[in-house]
């Protein structure tokens, strides 16, 4: 590295440590710097002015605001888009890179955009390419790869998020320039706990000077006060919780009491040219030299319209630049302030009109309108002085509505809520002495727990007079979007009067900057050109995130529960191919589901069923609330006997569906599917909570008790071997249950069906779920999983809930009208089921065949009669029997006739089935009784 | 704020002078509104109001992610959303506007058996409709969309997805000033920042509607209100069966092109779509719970990013731009709620959008218009009727909100 090309950076800076040099690439190029230094600041000290190419013209852009609000030092860090250089942090051997330009950032082949923009106006892509309407597609991949900013590593599959957490506070204080500070100060001095938030890694705020650092120092040691910095508060969410993004931890933080010092920050001037590389904030200039210890440049114009321009001139002098003029839009400026820029020799110029800034890289000098003619000042560095915009959003986010101030020029806000409180640049109060004086009041105020405060401020009465830029081509209002203030004349020209819509139109305030940068600038300038009083305009909804935050930290740390059963591993030994059921990891197959079918039709099988949801309920009442839940009866259920009970909503249509065992009395055994349990037992609990006077208790069990089922001809042997339980028919008929010791292990044993073999369903302690398993499996028992139990079942025409029926199915269409109880007596669901009756039921769940060996339809397919649509296969599969394909089906009542003919489309082609209203298996049930 | 405008191509919007009668009081300035407004003059009807009591474009119109599709799940919504996504493609000619309308399809994925089986009766369904649409396999969803993450041995793995090739998505605010500007000029009088407050009824007949300004009469007063619409409704004594629940979106910084079609998953409860500004487009399910409240809020954005990152984990050191919320008008069978109602003369309604709406405005409002003139329902928006709710003919239309649930 050549050393012209370095400017000279001083001895020290504040922030930044000399002994501590480290080094990192910028588009390749080797940087140094020093720990503590900013992307911005190193990169300014090399004098590397164009960090970025802008949204629309592809502009060159460079440090502007260097408070991590402008879009124009957006970079790519390690591979990670959009990151604003100036509040960046330097680590060693960080890969940097310029975005949005091609091929390099000095010469970007898109800025000829920049010289078109007479044919790129305001909105000028509504206005072009729809004729023919074949234009715009081929346009849009142009507009597609000259938009955006950065890139995205598409290959990446981390997932690393940051943690989240939920903390409390007494009183937490938002932004730490000379109000929050002193609010601070004062809050733990009477008593608070206080926690002190900054967003940038430094306490002390924009302004951080002499002033700030004592207050620093009285924070430091106050051990009442906890300080976080480097940690943006993204918004505010009712009732009470502020969101902080630290660099460790998202965190929720409820408050009690928030104080907002978040200040204000100046906004740029609007002049031709005002976005060129070296026109910078003043406040981020002097942060640069102060803080950073670097010298942005040496010829330096001021443009201000306020006195505090000719305050920071003489700051900038006092670091050694060379101020060239101080440029003024009053007409006047009070003689204390003219007798000390005289004194320090710096010329100014009052009452300038106009001003266009000239440089094609870089700020090369600027021309003004003074008294009529034009003026050139050679310059290297320009600052924007004195506008000022408050930091409003969180303010808005909590409540608070807005109005007019007179000293800021602009809105800010007021009437905050109870619990929320207002100090510093926020409120319009720019005086150093002011601002601390207000904020040991409201701290004070805060920790006293007393009302509002009123101190009298001191009003800036001198007359506001702007510069004269209006309608300015490339006079820029919204650097995000490349938005000129000719841009806006021109929509409000179009109609588009109303502040909601201007911003739509013009996409003003929707860039990165979300409104940080423009927001002033857009109202003021609005409200010229329709005529309006600010005031009248009112203001956009300043939403959050009102810090940028990476997806990664909102997200959190993933946490989706797998539910495994406490058989996972014996399954995944067995060499199981698993699958995700509702939530549940559950064997698809061990082998082949044929085999599997075929050895529980012939042999017997063993399936694990711990996945479903059970409930045991107790109590004097259990069987009064059942009756009210299921549509059918159980209070007549005998103890020792199982019942099929379905349930509804309120609506009449099928929630779920299970078996119900009554062990004694007063003690139920439930079981639901799979995957609605937790819906259930809420369900359950709901309507228990409908009846306080109930003596019901509900216990869910599901992940208690482990369930296995044997099946098959030869299930009952296999069991037997076991128990000293009788399980023949005559002592355990079909649809009945017990309570038995299975091989040492204490069980609820019920004898149902739903394969449609003979079979029952063991429910057991789950830390005995291997032990049992290994009793029950062996060389002569086969395993079988969801896929031949699917098969099984389909083939004795059982119902799946929510396969086979939908959210509007009732339970008289899928056969269950023996089941439902007559209008006398109360459940749920009753009306609309008997609505539903009388207005007639008008399609059904039915089964269907297909002759011959056709491939077998999808769950889902179409099924065709006349040639339309009238209806769905819920489940089918290609039968065991037969191998042809069997399943169920949805259908228009008139169709639900035996061997009623109708097409399904299979792969593009119709295939026709039959309606068949008989299980294909078994269709008595013989097997399952005997 | 008055401010004479100069009448040239691009005037949007003028200033009218509200009259003391009409034919048509429309309640509701978005698009179905507006939509309803641009048939109307087209057919000759142009004495007509829109009133609004925001800004023009301003409630769902202004908040929609703005994603066109018609791959519906019922015989009956099918056709319905195919004919107006036609309308749609000739849109920017009609308007003589660039509503940037890309056709850059549409997958919804399927990260469950359960949730194949309900993907394939919409494929062929549509298919059998004529809506072009069917059932992709990992493969096939890599080559649309490079970007996603198709690694099978995670949760939510994607295992198939529906696509969807003439899905696309629209510049949202444009096609409403679009509207707005041709039912302009053609006569129609849009009055933003007014407020219906009741609605005049004379022996079950309707008068017209009463603002906060003064009594406008009518011969025929539509309801074409969202998040507001069983409000509007009980004024003239009619209970809607409608909830009205928070929708929340996000969007984030802009970035290079990455993504070039819609995506959602019902599974996830998400859907995300890259702008051809770069942002990239994230939205979600309804809130749980009925509010009017359109604060955003931090659980279901932080739902909202979580599950976008298990399709796109590639995102997570993008940086969230702004979120924000609008009111969804749901039906109980995820339908939409159109047509003249049997106890108030004069009085129809267009709502009950839930989060279905703005892909069928122009269906909506073409209809709606024909209805007005001919007095005749059409015969596709005839299923929607409000009467459905008593005699048992409800939709079941859950594929108009696949990544919401509410009911």
């Amino acid at each position: 590295m050549s050393k012209a090309m370095r400017t000279v950076r001083f001895p020290s800076g504040e922030l930044i440590d000399r002994l501590k040099p480290i080094e990192f690439t910028f588009d390749g190029k080797k940087i140094e710097a020093y720990e503590g230094d900013t992307l911005g600041s190193a990169l300014a000290a090399q004098n590397i002015k164009v960090l970025s190419r802008s949204f629309k013209y592809h502009r060159p852009r460079g440090l502007m605001c260097v408070s991590g609000q402008c879009p124009n030092c957006l970079v790519e860090v390690n591979g990670s888009p959009n990151i604003r250089a100036c509040t960046t942090k330097v680590k060693n051997k960080m890969n940097v890179k310029s975005q949005n330009r091609w091929p390099t950032i000095r010469f970007d082949l898109l800025s000829i955009l920049d010289k078109l923009d007479l044919l790129l106006p305001v909105g000028f892509y509504y206005k072009s390419f729809y004729r023919p309407s074949l234009l715009w597609s081929l346009v849009r991949p142009l507009f597609r790869k000259a938009g955006g900013l950065g890139r995205i590593n598409t290959e990446s599959t981390k997932t690393s998020e940051k943690a989240h957490k939920t903390m409390f506070s007494d009183v937490a204080i938002v932004g730490s320039g000379l109000s929050g500070l002193s609010a601070a100060i004062a809050a733990a001095e009477h008593g608070s706990k206080v926690s002190l938030i900054e967003k940038h890694d430094y306490l002390g705020g924009n302004n951080k000077d002499v002033e700030e650092n004592e207050l620093i120092t009285k924070v430091l040691s106050n051990k009442s006060i906890s300080v976080m910095t480097g940690t943006p508060v993204f918004g505010f969410y009712p009732p009470d919780i502020i969101t902080l993004d630290t660099p460790e931890e998202m965190i929720k933080l409820h408050c009690k009491k928030i104080i907002l010092a978040t200040g204000c920050h100046e906004v740029p001037i609007i002049f031709e040219n005002n976005d060129l590389p070296g026109i910078m904030s003043a406040t981020g200039t002097i942060k640069l030299l102060r803080l950073y210890g670097v010298i942005p440049g040496n010829n330096v114009v001021i443009i201000t319209e306020t006195n505090t321009g000719y305050t920071q001139a003489l700051e900038l002098q006092s670091y050694g630049l060379n101020v060239v003029a101080v440029l003024d839009s009053r007409d006047k400026t009070d003689s204390k302030t003219i007798k000390l820029v005289n004194q320090a020799d710096i010329p100014f110029f009052a009452g300038v009109k106009s001003i266009k800034a000239v440089g094609s890289q870089s700020i090369k000098n600027i021309k003004f309108d003074y008294c009529g003619e034009w003026y050139y000042l050679d310059c290297d560095l320009t600052c924007y002085s004195g506008r000022l915009q408050p930091a409003l959003q969180l303010a808005l986010q909590a409540g608070c509505s807005t109005e007019f101030d007179a000293n800021l020029n602009t809105l800010i806000p007021t009437s905050p809520p109870n619990g929320i409180s207002l100090t510093g640049g926020l409120i319009g109060i720019t005086d150093k002495d002011q601002s601390i004086k207000h904020g040991r009041s409201v701290g004070i105020a805060v920790a006293k727990d007393k009302g509002d405060i009123h101190l009298s401020l001191q009003q800036d009465t001198t007359k506001k007079i702007e510069f004269e830029n209006l309608s300015s081509r490339k006079g820029f209002i919204c650097y995000c979007e490349d938005v000129t203030s000719k841009d806006l004349s021109q929509a409000v020209k179009e109609g588009f009067t109303d502040i909601q819509i201007l911003k739509r139109y013009s996409t003003i305030t929707m860039g990165p900057c979300q409104g940080k940068m423009c927001l002033t600038n857009f109202l003021r300038e609005s409200s010229v050109m329709t005529g309006s009083r600010q005031a009248e305009l009112g203001l956009t909804t300043l939403r959050p995130p009102i810090e940028p935050i990476t997806l990664g930290s909102l997200a959190g740390p993933g946490f989706i529960p797998v539910k495994r059963t406490p058989l996972h591993n014996i399954h995944l030994e067995l060499g199981a191919k698993m699958v995700e059921v509702g939530g549940w990891i559950r064997p698809y197959s061990y082998t082949d589901p044929y085999k599997e079918v075929s050895a529980v039709r012939n042999n017997v099988g063993v399936i694990d069923v711990s996945t479903l949801g059970k409930l045991d309920i107790r109590g004097r009442d259990a069987s009064k609330l059942l009756d009210f839940i299921y549509v059918n009866k159980i209070s007549n259920l005998k103890a020792g006997r199982v019942r099929y009970g379905v349930m509804c909503l309120e609506n009449g249509t099928v929630l779920d569906d299970g078996t119900v065992a009554k062990l004694s009395d007063n003690r139920f055994f439930v079981t639901t599917t799979t995957t609605n349990i937790e819906a259930i037992e809420s369900w359950f609990k709901w309507w228990l909570a409908a009846d306080t006077n109930l003596d019901v208790k509900i216990a869910n069990v599901t992940s208690e008790l482990a369930a296995i089922n044997i099946a098959g001809p030869n299930a009952r042997k296999i069991l037997q071997d076991l128990t000293t339980t009788n399980i023949e028919t005559d002592e355990f008929p079909y649809m009945s249950a017990k309570q038995a010791v299975i091989s040492g292990v204490s069980s609820i044993i019920m004898r149902i069906g739903f394969v449609g073999e003979i079979g029952w369903e063991i429910h057991f302690p789950s830390v005995y779920a291997e032990y049992l398993w290994g009793k029950l499996y062996s060389n002569n028992v086969n395993a079988f999983g969801v896929e031949a139990q699917r098969i099984l079942r389909l083939e004795k025409g059982h119902v799946i809930v929510n396969q086979d029926t939908d959210s509007l199915t009732s339970p008289l269409e899928i056969g269950l009208n023996h089941i439902v109880r007559s209008p006398k007596v109360d459940y749920v669901g009753k009306n609309q089921i008997h609505q539903h009756h009388n207005r007639g039921v008008k399609r059904k769940l039915v089964g269907f065949k297909i002759d011959g060996k056709t491939p077998t339809p999808k769950d889902g397919a179409a099924i065709l009669h006349q040639g339309v649509p009238v209806g769905r296969v819920t489940s089918a599969r290609r039968s065991s029997i037969n191998q042809n394909p069997i399943g169920l089906a949805i259908l228009p009542e008139d169709l639900c006739v035996q061997n009623q003919e109708v097409l399904i489309l299979i792969n593009e082609e119709l295939y026709l089935a039959t309606v068949s209203l008989e299980p294909a298996y078994d269709p008595k049930g013989i097997r399952l009784k005997e | 704020m008055k401010r004479s405008t100069p009448r040239y191509q691009y005037s949007f919007f003028s200033e009218p002078e509200v009259k003391d009668s009409y034919d048509v009081v429309i309640i509701g300035g978005g698009v179905h509104g507006l939509s309803l407004a641009h048939y109307l003059a087209k057919s000759g009807i142009t004495d007509v109001l829109v009133l609004d009591k925001g800004y023009i474009g301003g409630g769902g119109s202004a908040r929609t992610t703005a994603i066109l599709r018609s791959n519906y799940y019922t015989a009956e919504a099918i056709p319905f959303f195919r004919e107006s996504l036609k309308l749609y493609e000739n849109l920017s000619a009609d308007l003589d506007l660039n509503l940037l309308f890309d056709q850059i399809g549409r997958l919804d994925i399927g990260h469950s058996e359960s949730a194949i089986y309900g993907l394939q009766t919409r494929a062929d369904f549509n298919r059998l409709l004529n809506v072009e649409s069917y059932m992709v396999g990992p493969k096939q969803i890599s080559e649309l969309v490079p970007s996603m993450d198709l690694r099978e041995n995670k949760l939510y793995p994607v295992m198939a997805a529906l696509y969807h090739p003439p899905a696309g998505v629209i510049r949202h605010d444009a096609v409403v000033w679009g509207y707005a500007r041709s039912a302009k000029n053609m006569g129609v009088h849009i009055v933003p920042f007014t407020k219906v407050i009741d609605l005049i009824i004379n022996q079950n007949s309707i008068k017209g509607v009463k603002t906060s300004d003064k009594e406008i009469a009518a011969k025929l007063v539509v309801n074409a209100t969202a998040g507001w619409a069983s409000t509007i409704a009980e004024m003239a004594k009619i209970r809607l069966p409608i909830s009205t629940h928070p929708l929340q979106v996000a969007v984030t910084e802009p970035l290079k092109p990455f993504l070039d079609t819609t995506v959602s998953s019902a599974n996830l409860h998400v859907y995300a779509y890259q702008t051809d500004r770069g942002e990239v487009v994230i939205g979600g399910g309804v809130d749980a719970y009925p509010s009017y409240n359109m604060r955003s809020g931090l659980d279901s954005i932080h739902h909202l990013v979580s599950n976008t990152l298990k399709m796109f984990p590639a995102l997570r050191d993008v940086r969230l731009l702004r979120q924000w919320s609008g009111l969804c008008d749901m039906t109980p069978d995820y339908a939409p709620i159109i047509g003249p109602v049997n106890d108030v003369d004069g009085f129809i309604l267009t709502c009950g959008w839930g989060s279905w709406g703005f892909k069928a405005a122009p269906m909506a409002g073409k209809c709606v218009a024909e209805l007005i003139l001919t007095g005749k329902t059409p015969e596709l928006i005839r299923p929607f009727k409000l009467s459905r709710f008593n005699n048992g003919k409800m939709l079941n239309e859950r594929a108009s909100a696949p990544a919401a649930a509410v009911h």
